[in-house]
């Protein structure tokens, strides 16, 4: 019976483990569309890259503007996007709710260019900042990493 | 009878060699639409001058006459025109293919306001004073100098019979009557170039100054350099030199080209090599509380720093959009473990651009946490991407700090070391 109720535990951790980072090509597709070489338009200009476990679980998310992503570098505002359409995307894609406890917060960098870190027990998430003449910070791209 | 037929005889013979003696004459004539000479071909000497008879103006002017007469010892074809108008002016124009100095010796039959000009691109003309001679005559003459081709011709400013134009003497560097005759420079000279250097990858402005830059002028700026005249002058020409980003740094000969090269005047180009580091402190900004970091990320701390941008020469560079420079922030590594993604080729100050002297802020420098952390570090690639073969670093900054709680100390591991009080 013992053994019965534990099993029902992991089953349920399991479960909510694959709700969390479980996510399939096939429900990235219901919510953003089929995908072009594997990049998913997630906002006008906005591309999204998931690299996929072994399992075919989503481990990593990388948003970013389109433009920006056929460079390598970052050289206009328009190769960038606000803070907000950045923190509304990530919501998207992994709710505050699923990402387990707060760990740390932190911002390290160097003149233009910084990275805005938030440590979760199940996921990091970057920001990668740079800043305008107008000294409002925009978002080169974000990263989501599962731990 | 027969002495009288021999007399004759012999007089028809003598006109005969002399008729066959003329025929073979090295004898030339040059015609225009105004003026007929005849000279000898052998000497260029005019023997002998036609004239062009108009009448302008009406009843009331004056008539203007005039007789001209060319000739080039270098063989060198000259060509008159005489033009007038309804007006009190005409003008004799003698030309000139070629360049160099000479003289003229201008009649006319009584004195006029007559000035003469050397080349249309300079006003250099001035009156030319003379006197009456002994046929009562008005007599101009003068050294000139024919610094350009066609560019020499009198101009009659009040009513004058101009007789006769001659003795001009063109292409020669000989004595004149007036003395030796220096022939006057052609080619363009370069007295400055400012400012005398430029970055690679921008567009700079120069203003040369010197002499006899005339119309249709090129610059010849080496390779790698596009030149655009912006404006002209005789003594100034304003030009944008657009450096290609991978243009070979330093000197470039620089020279204006108009009817001969100048003399060279070297423009440095600068290549952004190094950083000099001017001050550096603990940063506080206005958002931040404490050690440059904000409230809610209370531990860790930031510096700034202030360079200047220096070329191969050791030169403050003034850094413009056009050849920013740029920095890799990588191996970011928080209680050793990477602990942020690397950040490529992203702009160091906003706008890319410094100071005019080449001098701006990198601020913040550092880490910032909500949390304690023990040791953190990262390097920062400060570079410029002046081509896409050629990225030199023109600065490592290999970041360690020690004491993570809103104070200790940040060194790059060679030439700043920035030590941040506690609170």
């Amino acid at each position: 019976m013992l053994f019965k109720s534990k099993l029902v535990i992991l089953f349920a951790v399991m479960s909510f483990s694959v709700i969390i980072f479980g996510q399939t090509r096939d429900e990235f597709r219901l919510k953003y569309g089929s995908p072009d070489n594997g990049v998913y338009i997630v906002r006008p200009d906005i591309v999204m890259t998931v690299l996929y476990s072994e399992e075919k679980q989503a481990q990593e998310f990388m948003v970013a503007p389109q433009s920006s992503l056929k460079k390598e570098d970052t050289k206009s505002e328009d190769e960038t996007m606000s803070l907000e359409t950045a923190t509304e995307i990530i919501d998207e894609i992994i709710p505050l709710i699923q990402r387990g406890k707060f760990v740390r917060e932190m911002v390290s960098g160097a003149g233009c260019s910084s990275v805005h870190s938030l440590d979760y027990e199940k996921v990091s998430i970057y920001l990668a900042l740079r800043c305008t003449p107008n000294e409002i910070n925009r978002v080169s791209f974000a990263k989501i990493r599962k731990k | 009878m027969k002495k009288q037929f021999f007399v004759l005889a012999l007089l028809g013979f003598s006109l005969l060699i002399l008729a066959e003696q003329n025929a073979r004459g090295q004898s030339g004539q040059y015609t225009s639409a105004y003026s007929t000479i005849d000279y000898d071909a052998a000497t260029n000497i005019v023997t002998s001058y036609s004239y062009t008879y108009s009448s302008y103006g009406g009843q009331g002017y004056y008539q203007t006459y005039l007789y001209s007469a060319l000739y080039d010892p270098d063989g060198t074809q000259l060509t008159s025109n005489f033009t007038g108008g309804t007006s009190y002016t005409a003008e004799l124009n003698l030309q000139a293919a070629g360049t160099g100095c000479g003289e003229y010796r201008v009649f006319s039959d009584h004195r006029a306001l007559l000035s003469y000009y050397v080349n249309s691109y300079y006003y250099e003309g001035s009156f030319v004073s003379g006197y009456y001679d002994a046929y009562n005559y008005y007599s101009y003459s003068g050294q000139i100098q024919y610094p350009y081709p066609n560019a020499f011709s009198f101009m009659a400013t009040t009513p004058v019979r101009i007789l006769s134009s001659s003795y001009l003497i063109l292409g020669s560097t000989e004595k004149t009557s007036f003395g030796n005759c220096d022939p006057m420079e052609v080619k363009p000279a370069i007295n400055n170039i400012s400012p005398n250097k430029g970055v690679v990858g921008q567009t700079t402005r120069i203003t040369i100054t010197g002499s006899r830059f005339r119309p249709g002028l090129t610059l010849d700026v080496g390779f790698n350099i596009n030149a655009t005249i912006v404006s002209r002058t005789s003594t100034q020409v304003v030009a944008d030199l657009a450096i290609a980003a991978n243009a070979t740094g330093g000197n470039r000969s620089i020279k204006v080209i108009s009817q001969g090269t100048s003399n060279p005047m070297n423009f440095f180009v600068q290549i952004p090599t190094s950083l000099k580091v001017l001050s550096k402190g603990a940063y506080t900004g206005n958002n931040y509380l404490r050690n440059g970091c904000p409230e809610s990320m209370p531990f860790g701390f930031q510096i700034s720093v202030r360079y200047q941008v220096l070329d191969q020469n050791s030169t403050p560079v003034e850094i413009k959009a056009a050849v920013p420079i740029k920095e890799n922030l990588v191996n970011r590594m928080t209680n050793g473990q990477s602990s942020a993604p690397d950040q490529l080729n992203t702009s160091v100050v906003a706008g890319d651009m410094t100071e005019s002297d080449g001098t701006f802020t990198d601020k913040p420098i550092g880490a910032c946490a909500s949390g304690m952390f023990s040791s953190s570090s990262f390097t920062q690639e400060l570079f410029t991407p002046i081509s896409n073969n050629v990225s030199p670093t023109v600065k490592t900054n290999n970041w360690v700090f020690t004491g993570m709680n809103g104070c200790g100390n940040m060194t790059n591991g060679n030439d700043i070391s920035v030590s941040v009080k506690c609170q």
